[in-house]
This record gives structure tokens, sequence and C-alpha cells, in this order.
């Protein structure tokens, strides 16, 4: 039985990162005695699937697994047990069960929706993001293990407005490419709006959050969860 | 603790998990309903500090108390510190992020010499004077330390108010007692420390003088007042199978050092290996019961999650009933893939098909520890080991499909010759001819056997405490000497530092005149110095010479029978006589066999009554 639930991450366990996330809800689905299908081989491993790594120091209510059971169970006794159990920070927001012959949800999520706080950039945020998605191609350095590469991300952009406004810092809100190859890490938005503004990106400090993953079925955005 | 401070520094160190907390099981209580808060320190990183079984004891231990809310500190990596500095962040705990002057006491672990400098350097990150004299005030949590190296902790008199000396299971309870009362009645700091030094394993060095001759060896070790024992003795856990041990243990969320969850077997070891200080020092022999070991065993992995167990003792082979637990164990944990560790087996003392089975799951590399290349000084430091054991066991992992072994041994060991070398090389060769004779048909594979020396530094309370340490340029020959002998096909060599052993060696069988060297070096910035890439040897040689140390005396002399030793006010059990006496036969090259064939009169019974 397959079944995908969708978990958050707050503030007091931001800074884990991929694996141990992953390992975190390996042990808690053990301690849980979640009877969690084993892959074959010669180091067999639990077959829970997670969709794309939140990058460090990002708090979530929108990462999504993939976990196939030996037996079918409720979906929300799972979610029930496994909070039980989970450390403080993680938690599984909602679980459902899905068709066996879905292809991998990493496959199917295209897009990523994040808020993030920064301080203000310019005094007219509106207008300075306005302007910063009329540029044709907006290029930034990204680091790869081959060393820094140049990369257009105007694409990869697909909304970007403020939602709420402090006396020194803003909320806004953007929706990124997040699939396969092409993934758009919010942190390096907020580096190329920086240098757009023309201001030392070091002193930002932004906080970033993800809200939800989406995926494009029958002509139409959904969630994981309305698969 | 500016907690948005904090979060701005952590998003720009690495690995920021190791300052985080908030890892499954850490405890979590009400700062005002407890009496007592207590820091555990370990003066090094967090993923090696929490792979240590004394924390996880000592944390859950002190967290049962209703009065007493016991958290966690590390050594922050150079990174973090930078960061703290630059924002005046001070060092704080997991568990609340609250700096450690709001704690009552500060426990320190002394696993290993080289974290002293690291514990200095904590002291100020927390703003807490280093030497015991200046923190009179109760403004300042008193400082205190367990561990190995409290055995011979006088380098660290100066700074401590107090260590516990052997296993602190019991004692911390009757410390942590008369604490809170002391705090109620607001006592003094000198007087709590009157009382804290009436109770067994309490050792106040400011209670104590050191007088030194001119030739820089002591003269006496005085004490200072009427009250205090005029020798500590170490404390031990008679039952252990009865004693407390933690089932909830906290689950990193990063990859430490060791991963697993851990269940200790037995404590001690009867083998009396002449370098090994820890088979002196956790005498006498002490085990869990099967049952209990099964019991706990399911209550560790059912609340940790873990699919690792690891059983820990000094030498698991010795357990006396090794292979029905193993077997049990593994029965119990089949279903849910839980694998077994066993580090330290000795696997030639099992059947083949045992081992296999053992090992089914896991097939990393193997090793194996023969410690001396010639039978002659195997028999010199009594490693009860033959060439006939160890090429057993060789053939056994490489039928068993191993490929890959590592053979460890020590350079430097009292009476070493060259010839003792060239039988490392000798052995290694053996090693590769019988991989070639063993295999199975179906591995092609070539071998790589990794022979691997560290630097013997003698320890207190071993045969060898007087023993002079080898010089660096020495041990330098006899490493080239090595890397030349061990130029065979598929072996590889490697070795430690030995500047970092010859330090080792001073700071082991140091006295209390070395205190300012290490505030000396750390002034100079020495900080992790087991980490190769932090390590500042020049630093330390100029913190030497700064303080006019002069480190043949310690590292290199060799001791007279009837020498005071630093450490001869602290009673391990162990008699000196009986030290001396296998000094004297291991010189002699001859052997004194295993404990459980017979007492060999270590003088450990006379001290407990009873328990061997
Ligand atoms: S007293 Fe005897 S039996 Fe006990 S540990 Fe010492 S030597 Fe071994």
């Amino acid at each position: 039985m397959r079944i995908i639930a969708k978990f958050s991450i707050d503030d007091r366990v931001k800074y884990i990162s991929h694996l141990d996330t992953m390992r975190a809800i390996h042990r808690g689905m053990a301690r849980a005695n979640i009877p969690i299908e084993f892959s074959g081989g010669f180091n067999p491993h639990p077959k829970i699937a997670f969709a794309f790594a939140l990058p460090v120091g990002t708090t979530s209510t929108g990462e999504y697994m993939d976990i196939e059971v030996k037996h079918p169970m409720d979906p929300s006794a799972l979610k029930e047990r496994v909070n039980s159990v989970l450390p403080k920070g993680i938690q599984i927001l909602a679980a459902r069960e899905i068709d066996e012959a879905l292809p991998s949800l990493t496959s199917m999520i295209e897009r990523a929706e994040y808020r993030v706080n920064i301080p203000y950039l310019t005094d007219d945020m509106d207008d300075f993001f306005q302007k910063f998605l009329n540029q044709k191609n907006i290029i930034i350095d990204k680091k790869t293990k081959k060393g820094i590469r140049k990369m257009d991300i105007r694409e990869m952009i697909f909304s970007l407005e403020v939602i709420k406004k402090w006396e020194s810092r803003i909320e806004f809100k953007t929706q990124l490419m997040c699939a396969g190859q092409s993934n758009l890490n919010p942190e390096l938005l907020v580096r190329a709006m920086a240098e757009f503004a023309n201001i030392d990106y070091a002193q930002h400090l932004p906080k970033f959050h993800r809200d939800e993953m989406y995926i494009y079925r029958n002509n139409r955005w959904i969630t994981p969860l309305e698969l | 603790m500016d907690k948005t401070l904090l979060d701005n520094i952590m998003g720009k160190v690495s690995k920021p998990t190791r300052y985080m907390g908030n890892e499954y099981n850490m405890v979590e209580k009400d700062i005002d309903d407890i009496n007592i808060r207590f820091a555990f320190a370990f003066p090094d990183v967090y993923e090696v500090g929490m792979s240590h079984l004394g924390l996880k004891i000592l944390y859950h231990i002190m967290n049962e108390r209703g009065d007493t809310y016991c958290e966690r500190v590390f050594a922050p990596w150079v990174d973090m510190e930078e960061e703290m500095r630059k924002t005046g962040i001070k060092l704080f705990a997991l568990e609340t992020k609250d700096e450690l002057l709001k704690f009552d006491i500060v426990g320190f672990t002394l696993q290993y010499e080289m974290s002293y400098s690291n514990i200095l350097n904590m002291l100020d990150l927390a703003g807490i004077p280093f030497e015991s004299r200046d923190r009179q005030d109760d403004r300042y949590p008193l400082i205190i330390g367990g561990g190995p190296c409290v055995y011979n902790a006088e380098p660290l008199a100066d700074f401590f108010d107090l260590f516990v000396i052997g296993e602190g299971e019991e004692v911390i309870h009757e410390l942590l007692d008369l604490y809170g009362e002391c705090k109620k009645k607001g006592v003094n700091k000198f007087d709590f420390l009157r009382y804290a030094a009436q109770i067994p394993g309490i050792y106040v060095p400011m209670f104590y003088d050191v007088h030194y001759r001119d030739d820089n060896t002591i003269a006496s070790i005085q004490m200072k007042y009427p009250f205090v024992p005029p020798k500590i003795q170490k404390r031990i856990i008679k039952d252990l199978d009865n004693a407390y041990y933690p089932t909830d243990m906290i689950v990193p969320f990063m990859d430490i050092v060791h991963d697993r969850a851990v269940l200790e077997i037995f404590r001690g070891c009867t083998r009396g290996c002449r370098f090994c200080q820890a088979g002196m020092l956790y005498r006498p022999v002490r085990e869990r019961s099967k049952d209990r070991l099964e019991d706990l065993a399911k209550k560790i992995i059912d609340s940790t999650g873990y699919n690792e167990l690891s059983l820990s003792s000094l030498s698991t082979s010795d357990y006396s009933q090794l292979e029905d637990l193993i077997k049990d164990l593994m029965e119990n944990f089949e279903e849910d893939r839980i694998s077994l560790a066993l580090p330290s087996l000795r696997i030639d003392s099992f059947s083949k098909e045992f081992v296999e089975e053992v090992y089914k799951v896991r097939r990393t590399g193997l090793t194996f520890a023969p410690e001396a290349g010639t039978q002659r000084l195997r028999d010199v430091i009594n490693k009860g080991v033959t060439e006939e054991d160890l090429s057993r066991s060789v053939a056994t992992a490489f039928e068993l499909g191993w490929t890959n072994i590592k053979l460890y041994f020590m350079i430097g060991l009292p009476t070493e010759t060259f010839q003792d070398l060239l039988g490392i090389s000798t052995l290694a060769r053996k090693v590769v001819d019988s991989f070639y004779e063993y295999r199975p048909s179906n591995i092609n594979k070539n071998p790589t056997v990794t022979i691997s020396t560290s630097s013997f530094v003698p320890k207190p309370f071993t045969p060898f405490q007087w023993v002079g340490q080898d010089s660096i340029a020495q041990f330098e020959e006899k490493q080239e000497f090595l890397q030349h002998h061990l130029r065979i096909k598929h072996v590889r060599y490697d070795w430690h530092d030995p500047r970092l052993s010859f330090l080792e060696a001073i700071f082991a069988r140091g006295d209390r005149r070395l205190g300012k060297v290490l505030i000396r070096a750390w002034e100079l910035g020495c900080k992790f110095d087991g980490w190769a890439e932090q390590f500042k040897f020049d630093m330390w040689q100029q913190a030497f010479k700064d303080c006019n140390i002069d480190t043949y005396f310690y590292a290199n002399r060799v001791r007279e029978q009837d020498e005071i030793l630093p450490w001869d006010h602290i009673d391990a059990g162990v008699s000196k006589a009986y030290l001396w006496r296998e000094y004297e036969r291991a010189l002699a090259g001859e052997l004194t066999h295993d404990c459980r064939e017979g007492c060999t009169g270590c003088g450990i019974n006379a001290v407990f009554g009873g328990v061997c």
C-alpha cells in the first residue's frame, strides 16, 4: 500500500540536513512500529521517498514523503502513531493513500511555494518586484560541484508578491520551479534581488519557509494530497 | 540568551545541528521546578561527545531526579567560536540555550588528555575564570570533573573544584544531594567542598599541597586539612546488574561518530595487558546478566528506533554467555532488521558458522589488534595473543569473504627493537598470503591489509607507569623503518602523529606545575589538539619554553621505584606493588595469566572485598 504524507519542519529543528530528516523519520517509523516495506538487495533500506530536499535553515509546512507499507493500514492511524514518537519540531500534517501506479512524487512535482521574510531592499518593494520581474534575464552565479556556473533564473520564477509589511521587514510569497534538475533555491532568488538592488547580501538574513509543492494534472495545479 | 542573534550565527556556521538540541528523547524541564542546574560538558565537538556512553548514562541518571536538570554542552567548532566571540554570545547549553553562568554545576568529562585545551577554551567562552581560587563567590558554577583522566588530573588541579574518582552512577547522587542541601542553606563554597571531601571518591585538589625536590620529583603530597582523606579511593558500582542503565537515550539528528544504540555488557577486564590503562582502572570485572541485557536491548531499540545495537565492553569475547546472548539478540531482532555491532570480538574463539551468522548484515573491514610484531614483545606487554590465534582469525575472515583487514600495533613499547618492527612486516606479508590461500573462489578482488601504528604512551596505574617514552625522533625513525619495510603489495601503512603522543605522555603523567603550560598554550591559540588540522605543536613547544618546563622530565624519563608519583594519593584499587611486580615480569618477558584462571593479586579485592 502506498501512502503519501505531508509534514512540517519548524524553527526548533530547521538546521537539520535532508539526510538528517530522512534518518529522523526512518527512526520515527521504527519507534511507531510502522510496517515499512524494505528494498531488496545487499543493503536493504526502508522504502520512503522524500520529495525535494529542504534547504538547511528553512522551515516548512509543505514537505512530502511517499511511503510503502507492507500491509494495508489507515493513513490517519499512521499519522497519529508516528507523530507521537517524532522529535519535537517535525510533524506529519496529513496522510493519504494514493494509487500505486502513479509515478514518483519527485517526478510529478514541478513547483514549490515559499514565503520569505527580508528587510526592505528599497522603499517601494511592490514596485521593486515589478522591475525585478521585468528583466529579460536574471543571471546568477550558482555554486556547483564543478565550480561556479552562470544560470538564468528568470524562467524559474512564476510569481512574486508582497504579502505582509512591517516597519523594517516585509514578507513575500513566491512560486519557484522545483523539478528534477531545475530547482530554484529561494536563497538564490534573494541573492539576485540584493544584487539588483545593489545591496550587500550578507546583511539581510532572510528567513525562508516552504508552504507547498505543486503538481500539474488534468489542466490544473494541485497539491500532492489532492492526487 | 538572544535567540535571534543565535539564529543568525547558526545560519552561517558549518554543521549548525551541533548547537541545535531538540533531538528525540532530549529531556525538557521547567527550570522553575528544579533546584540544581547541571551542565554536562564534553570538551570536544557534538558528534564525538554524543557517541560517548558515559554522557548517556549520567545525563539520564541526573534527569531522573526531580530536583536536577542536566543539560549538555560541547566544544563549539572554531567557526562557531569565532561567531560567538564576534557577537558576544556566551557558551550555552543545548537544552535551554541558557549560558553556563546560569548553572550551579558544570561537569566536564575527561576522556583524553588532548582535550584539556578545550576545557580552558570552553571556560573562557562561558565567561568563567580558569582557576578555582578566582571563583570563590557564588556567581560562578562549581566546576567538577570525572572520567578516566581524573586518575591523574593533577595538570588540571588548579582549574577544578573537585573530581569524582571512579564510576559516577552512585556518587553523583550523593554529591547532588549534598549540593541541593547546601544550596538551600546557603552554605559557602569552601564549606560545601569540605563536606564533599567526606564523600568517598570525591577529590578536592585544593585541599592537598604538593612539594617538590630540587630534581623536580615530588617530595610529598600533603593534606592541608585534617578532614580530608590521605588517599581518595575510586568508587565502583558493586552490583552492575541492578545499576541504572538508560533506555531512552537521545537520538541525534546528525550522523555522529557512533550512530547506534549502545549496550554495555560488562565492566572491567581480567586479561591484564600491561600497557592498558582501562584494563587496570575498571577492575574488577562485573557483568550484566543475559536476561537483563536482553530486556534492556529491547527497550533501547523500542525507544530510540535505531537499527543497530552495539555491545560495548573492553573485550566483548570475555562475556561469560556471549554466544547465547548474541543468538538470542539476533533472533529477537531479525524481523525488524536490527543488526548487531560487536567491537573487539576475537573471532578465533568462535566457530566459522557462528561468525558468519553474526556478521551477515554488514561487510566492512575487520580489525585485529596484535599490538606488537613478535611473540617476545607480545609477552612483554602480556597481550595473550599468539601468531596462531591471529592466523586462524584472519583465515576465517578471508574464508568468509572479507577482503579488508586492519592490524593495529603500537610502536615504542618497552624493550622494543627493530627486530620487533620487522615482525610487523612479516605478519603483514603472512596476512596477504593467507588471503590468497583462503579466499573463496567467487572473490576475485585483491585484499587490502592496513597496518596502523600508534605511538606508545605510558599511563598512570599501569605496570608501565615508570617507563620513559621514546622521543619523537625515535618514533619517527621507527615509522620510517616501517614505511620502508611495509612496501608490500596490497599493504597500506598509516601511523599516528608522534608529537601528539608525546604531549599525551606529558599530561598523562604530569603534575600540578603543568597547569600554567595549559593556560599559556591556550593563550597561544591551542585547542582541538586531537584534530590534525587544528593541532599547533609549535605553540605547545613555545608554551613549555615560556613556562620553563622540561618536557623530557615528564615524557621520556624513567622513574625510580620509590619515586612519589603525582597520582600516589589516588587509590585506583590496584596496588603499586602489583604494578611494580608486573613491570618486572614484563622486563623479564614473563606472562601473567588472565585472572579468571586464578587471582594474580592486583589488590582490588582487598579494597572492595569479595567482588572478584
Ligand atoms: S583481585 Fe585478582 S581476580 Fe580480582 S581483578 Fe585483581 S587479579 Fe583479577
